[in-house]
Order: structure tokens, then C-alpha cells, then sequence
């Protein structure tokens, strides 16, 4: 028969255990959440672009370069409030000098990461003439916790992955500043 | 004669009444000192140290306030020096700041700086969707990079005033010299992943407002 204090023993390991487990499972839940993109599977065409642009800003260097914008010029101070939630970008862009330099099959391996669990697809845009947009939300308790963005045309193939509490209505309204071209949106006019 | 005499010493003995015998007296005079005398209690060694101990919480007070004193001290010296290195990161940083308006700025820092030249936003605002300008940003062509380099004076201009801001007004963080070229190039890569993404997401809602119009238009028959 068992003392009472080797019964206690044995429960508080198990108590411990399963909180450990509990810690663990939650943590790769967490990981699992994560809104970063991979675009390693397009590295292949890179040799085949023309022109390649990467870009992948993480959160330190953006604490950093919030640094240096401006509080007293409007738009420098939007674009530092804008960026002051956001945990990184990464932007990755391949223009091709002729058509059919990739397939479809190609951006498979980005699709798959946006069919996967949290994304939710905002914008689909499919065109003949002009680019392919796809644009996905992944959000968790009303909190948008990153944008990823997926254009492609016979040319080009664009993504953009924002990770963070990106406000959409303040990354529109960018365009028109900073060089930025303004294609004319119609915003929704609010209401006082 | 003996019992007579045991007598007497026994009545001397018994209540100091008759005639003492002379070792009694002897005896009487040479234990006397031993006897009782009234004085002072005169108190052992260990109550001394029981004495001496109540003076502990009396120590431990002062040694409190002998810390307390250190520790304020410590700080004060401490914070003293936060400001003398803040007073030096400023002067560096003026310093940094003369010594780079006649410096010559690096190309891909301009190239890519926020405001990139009134051709360049001419440019981006001729393409559907502005990415063949950024990119194209990134690697200058030589007509754009004449233009460039034509505006290169102003954007200079505009770049160092964003560069001298924190150093007159004190009003962002100070940073070192090569934080702030490191910065300096973050704020470049981040405006252009910033261009980028706005220009594609208003590229996305705009056929998607577009194709909202044109089923509006479609259905306006149905809605009468």
C-alpha cells in the first residue's frame, strides 16, 4: 500500500507532465498559426527572371527604420503608425522578359501554404488580359494576424506577406504618396 | 566546668547572649568579611552579552540606511552618466550629420528613397499596376538614371533633412552612425515593400469593384 506522500508524488509528476504536454502542444499550435509564407519553391525561377526583387523586412528592422520617419510630416507619421503593428514584409517579385517562362504548377507550392488552416481568401481577381490577384486574410479572435497577397500575370509573378495587425484601409490608403501610383480606388466614404 | 563552658558558647552561639569563647571571636573576626555585605548587585558576564545583543535591531537600521544611502548614490551616478553619454550620442550624431551633407549619399539608398523623384512617380503611375517601376526602380534604366541622378540634389536634400531631424530637435531616438545608415536603408526597403503591397492590394480591389460594377450594371434590369 502506497504512503500518502508517495501518492502525491506520483500525482504532482503526472500534474507536471500534462501541463508540459499542455505547453508543448499549444506552443507547436502556435507555430502552426504563424502567417509567414515560404517562397522557396520559386527560387528555381530566379536563373529565369529578368528582373528579381526580395525583399524581407523582419520586426527588428523595422523598429529600426521607424526610427528615422518623421512624426511631424503626415504621411511619414501614417506609415509609422501603420507599421508599428506589423512583425514583418516580405515581398518577392520575378518579371520575366517573355511569356510561358513559368507554369501554374509553379506557384503550387505558395497555394498550398494559402489553402492551409487560417487563410481565408478576400480577393480573387481571375483575367485574361491582365494579372491573376488572390489575396488572403489569416485572422484569429477578430485580430488579423497577416496578408498575404498573390499576383501573377504572363510576365510576373508578385507575393507579398505581411505579418501582423495589418489595418487594409491604411495600406490603401498609401497610394498616391511616397511615389506610390494612385489607380483610382473608390474608397467607402465615412459616415460622421 | 566543660559543660558550664559548652553553655556559654552554646548561648553566644544560639542568640549572642553570654560570655563568647575567644576562638569564637577569632573565628567571628576573621570569617566576618565573608559575611553579608550590602552593595550593588554586580551582574555575570553572560547577561553583559544579553545587554550588548539589544543593541542588533539599532545595527540593522543603521546598516539599512547605510545601503539605502549606497544605493541612492549608485543611481544617481548612474543616471548622471546616462546623460553624459546621451549628451555625447547628440554630438556624435551632429557631427555624423555635417560630415554627411557633404558626403556623397550611396546610389541604391537614393535610388530606393521614399519620394524617389517627381519621373519615377510619373512612371509608376503610367504602369497598370506600378510594379514594372518598382522594379525597374530597384535597377535603374540610364534614361531613369539620368533623372535620378538630376533630382539627386533635392532628394539629398530631403534626406538629409530627415537625417538631421532627430539630431536638432531631439525628438526621435539617438542612434549611432551605423544605426541610422542601417535604419536609413530599412526605411528605403520598407516604403518600397510598403509601395508594392498597396499598389497590388488597390490593384485587387479595384477589379473587384470593377467587377462588382459591371454585375450591378448586368443585373439592373432585375433590381428595375
Amino acid at each position: 500500500m502506497k504512503s500518502l506522500s508517495q501518492i502525491s508524488i506520483s500525482s504532482f509528476c503526472k500534474l507536471a507532465a500534462l501541463a508540459t504536454f499542455v505547453v508543448i502542444a499549444t506552443g507547436a499550435s502556435a507555430s502552426a498559426q504563424t502567417a509567414r509564407i515560404q517562397t522557396s519553391s520559386l527560387d528555381h525561377l530566379s536563373s529565369k527572371a529578368a528582373e528579381s526583387v526580395d525583399l524581407d523586412l523582419d520586426e527588428s528592422l523595422m523598429r529600426l527604420a521607424s526610427k528615422v520617419f518623421s512624426s511631424k510630416d503626415p504621411d511619414e507619421a501614417r506609415v509609422k503608425q501603420l507599421v508599428s503593428t506589423l512583425k514583418g514584409i516580405h515581398v518577392r517579385i520575378l518579371e520575366f522578359e517573355k511569356e510561358g517562362e513559368y507554369v501554374a504548377a509553379d506557384l503550387e507550392g505558395i497555394r498550398s501554404q494559402l489553402r492551409g488552416t487560417g487563410w481565408t481568401k478576400i480577393v480573387n481577381v481571375r483575367s485574361k488580359k491582365e494579372s491573376n490577384v488572390d489575396v488572403y486574410l489569416m485572422t484569429s479572435g477578430g485580430q488579423v494576424l497577416g496578408l498575404a497577397m498573390l499576383a501573377a500575370d504572363a510576365k510576373e509573378i508578385a507575393v507579398v506577406n505581411i505579418l501582423g495587425n495589418i489595418d487594409l484601409e491604411k495600406l490603401s490608403e498609401l497610394e498616391g504618396h511616397f511615389g506610390i501610383p494612385d489607380v483610382g480606388i473608390d474608397k467607402p466614404r465615412r459616415r460622421n | 566546668m566543660k559543660n558550664e563552658l559548652k553553655n556559654v558558647a552554646a548561648d553566644y552561639l544560639w542568640d549572642q547572649t553570654g560570655e563568647p569563647d575567644p576562638e569564637l571571636k577569632e573565628l567571628e573576626r576573621v570569617m566576618g568579611s565573608l559575611g553579608y555585605q550590602p552593595r550593588p548587585l554586580a551582574l555575570p558576564a553572560s547577561c553583559e552579552n544579553q545587554a550588548a545583543r539589544n543593541f542588533r535591531p539599532l545595527l540593522a537600521i543603521a546598516a539599512t540606511i547605510v545601503l539605502a544611502v549606497g544605493a541612492a548614490a549608485l543611481w544617481l551616478e548612474f543616471k548622471r552618466e546616462s546623460a553624459q553619454v546621451a549628451k555625447t550620442d547628440a554630438k556624435t550624431a551632429a557631427s555624423v550629420d555635417s560630415d554627411r551633407a557633404a558626403a556623397t549619399i550611396p546610389d541604391d539608398v537614393l535610388g530606393d528613397a521614399p519620394g524617389a523623384g517627381a519621373s519615377d512617380v510619373r512612371d509608376d503611375r503610367d504602369d497598370r499596376d506600378g510594379l514594372t517601376g518598382l522594379i525597374h526602380d530597384n535597377h535603374p534604366k540610364p534614361g531613369r538614371l539620368i533623372a535620378a541622378r538630376r533630382n539627386r540634389s533635392s532628394q539629398a536634400g530631403r534626406v538629409e533633412a530627415t537625417q538631421r531631424e532627430p539630431a536638432a530637435g531631439l525628438t526621435a531616438p539617438l542612434l549611432a552612425a551605423s544605426e541610422l545608415r542601417a535604419a536609413e536603408a530599412g526605411k528605403a526597403q520598407l516604403m518600397q515593400a510598403l509601395r508594392v503591397a498597396s499598389a497590388k492590394f488597390n490593384v485587387a480591389l479595384r477589379k473587384a469593384q470593377g467587377a462588382n460594377n459591371r454585375n450591378l450594371i448586368h443585373n439592373q434590369h432585375k433590381i428595375g
